[in-house]
């Protein structure tokens, strides 16, 4: 029984390139079935089947290749200049998408793996139509005059770049054309050296009437990314020669004429984005103008604010609406006010992603009510806002008016000031507290007032990540009493006292899934919660089970410690919902109550610390609070550690923390008791670590109060 | 209302018109003979494979239309079969065979899609030499053929 070719024909659309390929070699009548499918998306970027057989192909039997299959071929995907050439050569008229260029090299790997030998001068083929002179009829569809002088007339480069226009004018139904040209200073970079491959070839000004012909025919083409420095022309020319184009990426230096640009509507263009160059705040505001109906624009807007001498144009003009941007992303913006400057509103933007960079050449510190009045006026459905290292003007309280209105619709902030100002910054606890809708909030370093704000203005925060600056062992219990839809609670710092959880209100998070927390137990408090009788087991670093001379004397603090222990795991143990998610540093503590089923109680010895402290845990001497003091000798470099730990980024640092707590309870308790029973004052273990696993209520039968 | 259908060894098989309607061809052949008891005849199906083919449509009877996927990057396409599929799917090869032409005939596309992706999953991996013996295929290359693919398979190979 055999399958229909129709059938196969479906089975192909499962498989990938190199399984197709062998289906191309079983029988006669597979050939002829999967032979289109594998020869459709010729993809140099499918690494390593497609690179390699690109690769191993000799040139003049690669172009043979796509020659005969040239009826197949819709996509094109080349990275090399001889494969490039193999392909000019085959003169392919039905791609639909065509992509060149060197997205993958970062590396100087990158480029010893792809362009290694990729040299037309050694790789030269006999009668290959790059390597000897063209045709004189190809003068009149792609004119000499358009390129700029090769140093030897006709050489296989100028050959190159004329073919593959002629490519791109052979190939009509074009939907999709990116030509991603190495950044030259970036290829000189990796590549010392080295010469750098070029497939369009440098244009001279007398290129435009070539460009406008071969343009006006791609009527098909709904992306566009060409770099060669004709972008500016490209643009501007856009409306009447590529209205039905969709996006457009413009990848050199801008330099187009603000003027001329708004002069003509574009109403098809959506995506527009400036990928490696600024744009002034003229020119934004002709983009604007020129396309209304973009609905996601990406630009890097040019760091120097608008002189007032410039701005009479907008007076007369008024402030411009665009009613069709979705997303706007803004890099190397050193406030909204770039683009509120500019005098344009977007009434129906939701997502803003601002990026300063974080290179702060100019600080132009704002206040928070500014920003926040700035925001009302040029967004004022803005539910996703993100923000990387806005800057604000220290110790100056929002003293200005309030804005009209009290509520602002975010419902996504991500907000990352780190160090840049103190955690507990009152512009910062302003802002949220305007900010009543917020389901995810992502912030830097905290302080107490911020966590207050939180919680008493966002009702319905569900998702949040913060490291917090300090010991905030009451505010963090307050937060996660106040907002009852938190799923996620993360980061680092988290420390929350057991008395405050023992004795605070109750939680009400309890759908919560996720949540970094670590509770830690004052000694000295323990005396009024004496409750049955406790044995406690300690392990020394040693590993051996010891109990010291001071057993007695401790008996007491013990059997308090336990009753704590069973009341601060009652009240986390209602939080059914916890995900267990491993914890690097806990890994083991967890993995071994979990296998014993029961808790463990045991020393933790600065042996145990080191790894943990070496990895830049940041806020361990501040968050630590109340045991500071003894802490201090024990970690001698948990202060210069904050710091530095900063720079591993933000999500590393989170996750630093030897205490994460998720499906166990990591109890600290620091005493000074625990001093006595080794006398070692530099290696003293100052830690007992109670790890209890999730759904076990009984810590362990040989703990469990007779 | 039950339907009664027909394979092709003429036995009698009565389902839910619910169940029957996954097939697009059922659907489409009750919609034209409008409110009417009398029996369908499939003879392109047989017993065996039409109640396999049954037992597919009962346990995704309530499951959503399907939404045709863009036809313009099939390379993107999802190789995962779902686990009651995949044991649905764990026949020898003539029955595999055998339900994917009948969902094709009946116009079941889901079945269709999970019985390709089984032939998919079959394939992946095998050499050339492996599949003709998995399908049972002769290979019919003349030797000028046979070299040409010598040659490319030279070019593909990992060295």
């Amino acid at each position: 029984m055999v399958l229909l070719p129709e059938i196969l024909s479906q089975v192909s659309l499962y498989l990938d390139n190199e399984s197709l390929f062998a289906c191309t070699a079983v029988c006669r009548e597979w050939r002829n079935i999967f032979s289109p499918y594998f020869w459709r998306d010729v993809d140099q970027t499918d690494f390593p089947f497609w690179w390699r057989f690109l690769k191993s192909t000799p040139i003049a039997e690669l172009a043979s290749l796509l020659s005969s299959y040239k009826n197949s071929i819709r996509s094109l995907r080349l990275l090399d200049i001889t494969t490039v050439s193999a392909a000019l050569e085959a003169n392919l008229a039905g791609i639909h998408h065509l992509c060149v260029g060197y997205d993958r090299m970062e590396t100087h790997e990158d480029y010893e793996r792809y362009y290694e030998g990729d040299d037309l001068s050694t790789d030269a083929v006999p009668g290959f139509s790059v390597w000897s002179p063209l045709p004189t009829e190809w003068d009149e569809m792609i004119p000499r005059a358009a390129f700029q002088e090769y140093k030897d007339e006709d050489s296989p480069r100028l050959n190159v770049s004329r073919a593959f226009w002629r490519t791109i004018q052979a190939n009509s139904g074009l939907r999709q054309l990116i030509i991603d040209e190495a950044d030259l200073s970036e290829f000189a970079r990796i590549a010392p050296g080295k010469r750098w491959p070029s497939y369009s070839g440098a244009l001279t000004p007398a290129a435009d009437s070539f460009l406008e012909r071969t343009f006006s025919k791609l009527q098909s083409l709904l992306h566009l990314d060409v770099g060669m420095h004709i972008e500016d022309f490209l643009l501007s020319k856009l409306a009447v020669l590529l209205p039905n184009l969709e996006s457009f990426v413009h990848s050199s230096f801008p330099n187009f004429d603000s003027i001329s640009l708004s002069s003509t509507l574009h109403h098809n263009l959506r995506i527009l984005a400036f990928s490696r160059c600024s744009i002034d705040q003229h020119q934004l505001r002709s983009i604007v103008k020129a396309f209304p109906a973009l609905e996601d624009l990406s630009v890097d807007v040019f760091p120097c604010g608008l002189a007032a001498a410039e701005t009479i144009e907008y007076e007369q003009e008024g402030i411009l609406e665009h009613t069709s941007l979705q997303k706007l992303v803004i890099r190397n913006c050193y406030s909204i006010t770039s683009i509120s400057g500019v005098g344009v509103r977007f009434p129906t933007a939701r997502t803003v992603i601002i990026d300063r960079g974080e290179d702060h050449r100019i600080d132009e510190d704002m206040l928070a009510i500014d920003l926040l009045q700035q925001l009302m006026d040029a967004f004022p459905i803005l539910d996703y806002l993100e923000a990387n290292y806005i800057c604000w003007q220290e110790d100056l309280v929002a003293e200005a008016q309030e804005p009209d209105r009290l509520g602002y619709p975010l419902i996504v902030m991500v907000f990352f000031c780190k160090d840049r100002f103190p955690a507990d910054h009152t512009n910062l606890s302003f802002l949220i507290s305007r900010l009543p809708f917020l389901v995810r909030l992502e912030l830097g370093e905290v302080g107490g007032t911020v966590l207050n704000m939180i919680a008493d203005t966002c009702k319905a925060l569900v998702y949040t990540r913060f490291n917090i600056k300090g010991c905030c062992s009451c505010e963090l219990c307050n937060l996660l009493t106040e907002c009852s839809m938190l799923k996620e609670c993360l980061g680092s710092g988290h420390v929350v006292m057991a008395e405050d959880v023992v004795n605070g209100p109750e939680w009400t998070c309890l759908g919560i899934e996720k949540l970094n927390i670590v509770v830690q137990f004052d000694m000295d408090w323990a005396p009024a919660y004496t409750e049955g009788k406790v044995g406690i087991r300690f392990v020394g670093r040693s590993g051996e089970t010891t109990f010291s001379e001071e057993k007695d004397t401790l008996e007491w603090q013990r059997e308090a410690a336990y009753s704590i222990v069973r009341q601060v795991y009652a009240r986390i143990g209602r939080l059914k919902n916890l995900i267990d998610t491993p914890a690097r540093p806990l890994k083991v503590e967890q993995s071994e109550a979990e296998a014993g089923g029961a808790a463990e109680i045991k020393g933790k010895g600065v042996t145990g610390r080191v790894p943990t402290i070496e990895t830049g845990e940041q806020g361990q001497g501040g968050s630590q609070g109340k045991t500071e003091k003894v802490q201090a000798s024990e970690q001698p470099m948990a202060g210069e550690a904050t710091n530095e730990g900063d720079d591993c980024g933000e999500a590393g640092c989170g996750e630093g923390w030897a205490l994460c707590v998720q499906t166990a309870i990591d109890l600290h308790f620091h005493n000074e008791l625990s001093q006595s029973w080794n006398d070692n004052s530099d290696n003293i273990m100052k830690e007992i670590n109670i790890v209890i696993t999730q759904h076990d209520y009984i810590i362990s039968p040989e703990l469990s109060p007779s | 209302m039950p339907v009664i259908l027909v394979s092709s060894d003429n036995q009698d098989f009565k389902v839910d018109k619910e169940v029957a309607e996954r097939s697009i061809l059922i659907k489409n052949m009750l919609e034209d003979v409008g409110e009417s008891d009398s029996p369908i005849p499939l003879p392109n199906v047989t017993a065996a494979v039409l109640t396999k083919v049954i037992e597919y449509c009962e346990h995704h009877r309530n499951d959503p239309v399907q939404v045709p996927e863009e036809t313009d990057d099939p390379r993107k396409r999802s190789n995962d079969i779902e686990e009651w599929d995949m044991k649905f799917m764990q026949v020898d090869q003539e029955m595999l065979f055998e339900i994917i032409l009948a969902a094709n005939y009946l116009d079941i596309k889901p079945l269709l899609d999970v019985g390709c992706k089984t032939v998919a999953n079959i394939i992946k991996g095998k050499t050339p030499e492996e599949i003709r013996k998995a399908f049972n295929i002769v290979n019919d290359f003349t030797p000028e053929e046979e070299a040409q693919i010598k040659k490319e398979n030279e070019w593909a190979e990992d060295r």
